[in-house]
């Protein structure tokens, strides 16, 4: 068997391991790598291998609902920007890209 | 990307900074706690990527721009008192002053429960860490941007906001298990 065939073979019996309950990657794997994988940052192992584990282990799926709720309410602090501000800067912008004189 | 040609660079300064004036006002306000003091900032950064668009690459306009308000930022500060003035009580009374919504208001109350016991465990936090989540969770930055904004390595953003999450988790457990004991 060249080597080849036997990392397939390896390879797809990974990949119904993580169906049948039993995931690729380990806990701590996947937990150095949940804040990355919930902000959409790149992580050290594929995104694939975290959404497996994360559906097949209740744990670490429980800890990734803790973090994305967090992360929620952490986002629902931010403040209102300011229209008139926005509004200010943007018509200062404008008039500045319109001017002669870069200084 | 370098002309001596005005139009041109009044071109590129209408497609690259225009459009990032809402993020850095974010940002600016982050720095300053202040509106007018935000809106100088931005004005500022503006200036000074007018005066140097011509020497820009084109790439990553807005972690170009950041790292330039960050520098404005440090020189504003040099020259007058520092504006970090963080006021916990000011938005925590904003989040008891909401009105709950008619929709589903045990939701409602469960949200803001949870968003309240959110933000008194980000208020327990250091400045160091704040800062990260504001640039991340609340301003929307990706990690590099924040990196360019706050003027420190990726990674440190990195592990600083996952420990500052991490501690958030802490808190809310322990107040948790405080609320079960009354």
């Amino acid at each position: 068997m060249s080597f080849f065939t036997k990392f397939k073979k390896k390879r797809a019996k990974e990949n119904l391991s993580a169906t049948a309950g039993k995931p690729p990657l380990s806990c701590k794997q996947v937990g150095k790598d949940l804040q990355s994988f919930l902000d959409g940052e790149t992580t050290e192992v594929s995104s694939d291998d975290l959404k497996a584990h994360l559906e097949a282990c209740k744990d670490c799926g429980l800890e990734a609902d803790v973090y994305r709720k967090i992360k929620d309410a952490l986002g629902r602090q931010a403040e209102p920007v300011d229209e008139d501000s926005l509004h200010r800067l943007r018509d200062f912008g404008r008039k500045l890209a319109d001017s002669d004189e870069p200084n | 990307m370098t002309t001596d040609d005005s139009p041109d660079s009044q071109a590129l300064f209408e497609k690259y900074v225009v459009p990032e004036t809402e993020v850095m006002f974010r940002v600016a306000m982050s720095i300053t706690r202040n509106k007018a003091d935000a809106e100088d900032l931005v004005q500022d950064t503006m200036l000074r990527a007018y005066r140097s668009i011509d020497r820009f690459d084109g790439r990553y306009p807005r972690a170009w721009l950041l790292t330039i308000l960050r520098n404005a930022a440090i020189n504003r500060v040099r020259r007058k008192r520092p504006e970090l003035m963080r006021d916990p009580d000011l938005t925590m009374q904003r989040v008891a002053n909401t009105d709950p919504d008619t929709a589903d208001v045990e939701a409602v109350v469960i949200d803001r429960t949870f968003d309240a016991d959110v933000e008194r465990a980000l208020h327990s936090l250091s400045d160091n860490f704040i800062e990260v989540i504001e640039m991340v969770d609340l301003n929307g930055l990706s990690y590099q941007e924040a990196a360019d904004a706050i003027g420190v390595p990726v990674g440190t953003v990195m592990s600083r906001l996952h420990r500052a999450r991490a501690k958030i988790r802490k808190h809310l457990a322990s107040s948790e298990v405080a609320k079960g004991r009354t």
